[in-house]
């Protein structure tokens, strides 16, 4: 389910303590769902390191699996990607997928 | 004329070539097709990303190209191969349209695996057989028809054998709700070595009785 | 070398799309740069153009209605109605379909059972008062060229004598919704070859042709059926292989059977669906096949690609065109993509010979390759 998007930040800012914990939080569940959305049955979410490659060597995702990973920034985070090119940067690892979403997440409607 | 070099089935749980038990799958449809895929080693990591249809079709052709691979048959070129089945890929098209239906995205993943060849085009693309392939769909198998095509990709098409493959994930009429009745039937036939095949002989192997 | 004691001829052809019925007057919009394709929303929210032909009606079973009038439209210009069941030559002739998804429309509302391709087959065996339920091709994109064939190898090797093959398929929710989760679409009507495409764009069509092996059947035939092959890509599910491999062996295998070479080609309809990879794949199997030269063009630019009715619809068109000797051009191929070279025609181009190369490619990467001589 997509988490509701933050209403502008009152004058005070979340400690980074705080933003730290839900940055290992988002990457934990990334890895669980990026196991499920790509039906990954013989990858164990906790072996993908945070900043090995997605695609190329490693998990061998393909066109379709960065389709799918578009479909999850949707479904998971309420995000949208309108062109695939952008997967390019933003697909390249567990760390740059949770920049992108807290980027997301954080920016002003 | 044409042989019958070999034939598997896939049924209840379990996968047998030429009559014999090659490997056993508990649990029901997906849990299922995933056992045997464990016990027939496949080790084809690929396989978890297809739909039902097409991993039915990938197992229960497998000992086939197993055999021929043993064999030193030209599976690059010389392989044709014929699928069919009722229900096409009704079971993946109703998993694409379902989230369409309610106004959320659609799964890639999902959608590609919406058309009734996809099982022969995965079957093609893991043995990497370039040659002959045909996809039909029907009530029940013409194996008049189906020898006909056959034979003429042994004859005029430069095939030496063809795989021709029954699966379907549900028994007539289609059944909504929980329970299928994933079977398959697969045949390779082939001019050399084996038993004449008729259209009987055939429609036994394809069929689920 | 191929040895042809009988001739295999085509004709009594209709078509029905976003450019309107019957082949002429299709073929007389394209020649005057007409495109069928209009902005409409696809689901996800995004634009695409889509060539639309058949919902005005509000019918539950458009596509089969579109058969069934196809069908007949074919039978009448016969001089014989031998698919009648009440033929005695009925026994000796079929119907072959070529459909990805059929009756797509069931489905969406929830009629599974019925939305199922042999029910739409018997529905038009009932319908058409045929001797049998139509024969189901279903390949993908590589369908109708397929299923064209299909009906030469069978009428070659004596199972019948007169076969009717349909191609038919709709634009439809379920499959905007699929292509559109791809991003396989165009917003602007698909431009292929050019070097800027960016999709395909989806139209509906029903198109049918008779072939038979007795030429007193067919009062004006189009062409005469030579050979046709096909292979497979073997690479990935929807990708098709960088080095065009299915289509190569396909086009290889007709030309192999025909005892024709690439300098006996008149004309190449490619497949040409604005996709990057597919436009690509093509002129990199022409190009190994020595084709380059060949004046080519895609249909899809004037009504989208239509699936299943494809490769029937399109090697009708071309045989008319060919017949004429005014080839349309490939519209939307206003700035040809470079690298590999091939002879996309940007205006009306008249054929070096009457041998037209049809090919269709399709998920799963199966591709298929026809050789007909045009009359």
């Amino acid at each position: 389910m997509a988490p509701e998007h933050p209403s502008p930040q009152p004058a005070s800012k979340p400690s980074s303590r705080s933003i730290e914990m839900d940055r290992e939080e988002l990457k934990r569940n990334l890895k669980e769902q990026i196991v499920k959305q790509l039906n990954l049955e013989e990858v164990k979410p906790e072996s993908i390191a945070d900043d090995a490659p997605l695609f190329g060597e490693g998990l061998g995702l393909d066109s379709i699996d960065a389709l799918e990973l578009i479909v999850l920034l949707d479904r998971h985070y309420g995000i949208k990607i309108t062109d695939p090119k952008d997967g390019r940067t933003i697909f390249v690892s567990v760390n740059t997928m949770a920049d992108h979403i807290l980027a997301q997440l954080a920016a002003p409607k | 004329m044409l042989n019958l070099v070999a034939s598997t089935r896939l049924t209840g749980g379990r996968l047998s070539l030429n009559g014999n038990d090659l490997a056993e799958g508990q649990g029901e449809d997906a849990e299922m097709l995933r056992a045997l895929y464990t016990a027939v080693g496949l080790d084809y990591p690929k396989f978890h990303k297809m739909d039902m249809y097409a991993r039915l079709a990938l197992l229960a052709s497998e000992p086939l190209y197993r055999m021929l691979r043993a064999d030193g048959a030209d599976i690059a070129n010389a392989i044709g191969l014929i699928t069919l089945n009722r229900s096409g890929s009704a079971a993946t098209d109703v998993e694409h349209w379902e989230p369409v239906r309610r106004g959320e995205t659609a799964s890639p993943a999902v959608f590609v695996y919406t058309l009734p060849n996809t099982g022969a085009g995965e079957i093609t693309i893991r043995h990497g057989a370039f040659g002959s392939s045909i996809c039909l769909v029907s009530e029940r198998p013409d194996c008049d028809l189906l020898l006909t095509i056959a034979d003429d990709m042994i004859t005029t098409q430069g095939m030496t054998h063809v795989i021709v493959g029954w699966s379907d994930i549900f028994a007539a009429p289609f059944a909504n709700g929980p329970s299928t009745t994933l079977f398959a039937g697969f045949a390779l036939i082939g001019h050399g070595a084996g038993t004449p095949l008729t259209p009987t002989g055939l429609q036994a192997i394809l069929t689920q009785h | 070398m191929a040895s042809r004691e009988m001739k295999i001829l085509l004709g009594a052809d209709h078509v029905t799309g976003p450019l309107g019925s019957g082949s002429a007057a299709v073929l007389s919009a394209m020649l005057n740069s007409t495109c069928g394709l209009r902005p409409e929303q696809v689901p996800g929210g995004a634009m695409a153009s889509v060539g639309r032909a058949f919902q005005q009606q509000h019918l539950d079973r458009p596509l089969e209605v579109q058969l069934l009038d196809c069908i007949a439209h074919c039978r009448a210009q016969l001089s014989e109605d031998v698919f009648s069941t009440h033929s005695e030559h009925a026994p000796r002739t079929a119907v072959i379909l070529s459909t990805t998804k059929g009756e797509i429309g069931l489905l969406e509302n929830g009629d599974v059972e019925s939305a199922l391709l042999p029910s739409l087959a018997e529905r038009i065996r009932i319908g058409a008062l045929l001797h049998a339920s139509p024969i189901v091709v279903s390949n993908a994109c590589a369908s109708g060229t397929l299923a064209i064939k299909l009906a030469a190898d069978l009428i070659r090797v004596g199972r019948y004598d007169h076969v009717l093959v349909l191609g038919g398929d709709l634009v439809s929710r379920f499959t905007l919704s699929g292509f559109a989760s791809l991003h396989a679409l165009s917003v602007e009507p698909c431009r292929p070859f050019d070097r800027t495409r960016d999709g395909v764009s989806l139209g509906e069509a029903v198109a049918g042709v008779v072939l038979s092996n007795d030429p007193s059947l067919l009062a004006e035939p189009l062409g005469e059926y030579i050979a046709g092959g096909m292979g497979n890509d073997a690479n990935h599910i929807s990708g098709p292989s960088r080095t065009g491999e299915g289509l190569v062996r396909a086009v290889g295998a007709a030309l192999r059977r025909s005892g024709m070479t690439a300098k006996d080609i008149g004309h190449i309809n490619a497949h040409g669906t604005g996709s990057v990879y597919n436009d690509r794949m093509e002129a990199v199997a022409f190009g190994r096949l020595g084709m380059e030269h060949v004046p080519t063009n895609s249909h899809k630019g004037y009504f989208g690609h239509t699936l299943g009715a494809a490769g029937v619809l399109e090697t009708i068109l071309s045989l008319h065109a060919m017949r004429h000797m005014q080839l349309p051009a490939s519209l939307g191929a206003n700035d040809l993509d470079e690298l590999p070279p091939l002879n996309v025609l940007q205006a009306i181009g008249t054929p070096l010979s009457n041998t037209l190369l049809k090919t269709s490619s399709g998920f799963g990467g199966c591709n298929a390759a026809i050789l007909i001589d045009a009359c």
